[in-house]
């Protein structure tokens, strides 16, 4: 491999990196939030085992509703780059 | 440079096919961040809608308390008055709920650019 084949695919591996961290935060960030909402409606005095499994339900649930939501809008804006002259100009 | 800490030597090694494609590259990469982040707000934003339609804190109370109430007030106790029955799986009708709240999102979305428009004038 050439040196610069090299530092290109090191830049490469970086960005992916990048991309793929600050993702999995803002992922985490909202199942902490929406999670917390959801399973711990009013906080009692210590944390029930109902609610400990509401928690790991309620994550794999949001991940999933995550990729639901993703589709749809890759589907709009597919749709949207589609027919964007009529879509802009009225 | 096995580790990742680049420096302005190594960057001088990129020929300009290499620079060419990690430009277009990292274009995609800001495109795809971007995409990503919208579906995070959106995904909060109709979570509340679809899975989660009432508001945990304040006013609520009454009414989450009645939902609570009737489905598990003899283990109310047990679950601290928090939802206990929460699958991990999306049911058809959440799916759809989902895809209808990003499609009017968008609707809702063109429609206040629209508007915008017409106060600027106005104004």
């Amino acid at each position: 491999m050439s040196e610069s084949e090299e530092v290109k695919k090191t830049i490469i591996k970086m960005a992916l990196a990048e991309t793929n961290t600050n993702n999995a935060r803002q992922l985490m960030t909202s199942i902490n939030k929406r999670c917390f909402d959801y399973c711990v409606p009013t906080p009692g005095s210590s944390f029930s085992d109902g609610e400990q499994q509401c928690v790991k339900a309620c994550m794999e649930k949001y991940i999933k509703a995550w990729n639901e939501v993703n589709a749809a809008y890759l589907r709009r804006i597919q749709q949207e780059v589609g027919n964007q002259g009529l879509n802009i100009s009225n | 440079m096995s580790s990742s800490n680049l420096t302005d030597a190594d960057l001088a090694k990129l020929n300009d096919k290499d620079r060419a494609e990690i430009a277009q590259f990292l274009a995609h990469e800001q495109q795809r961040g971007r995409v990503q982040g919208q579906t995070h707000a959106l995904t909060s934003l109709c979570w509340k809608k679809c899975i989660a339609p009432y508001s945990p804190s304040g006013s609520s109370s009454s009414s989450s308390s009645s939902t609570s109430s009737s489905t598990s007030s003899g283990i109310r106790g047990f679950f601290g008055g928090s939802r206990s029955a929460v699958g991990n799986d999306l049911d058809s009708t959440e799916k759809q709920c989902l895809a209808n709240c990003v499609d009017r999102f968008m609707d809702a979305n063109y429609a206040t650019m629209k508007h915008l428009k017409t106060l600027q004038n106005q104004f």
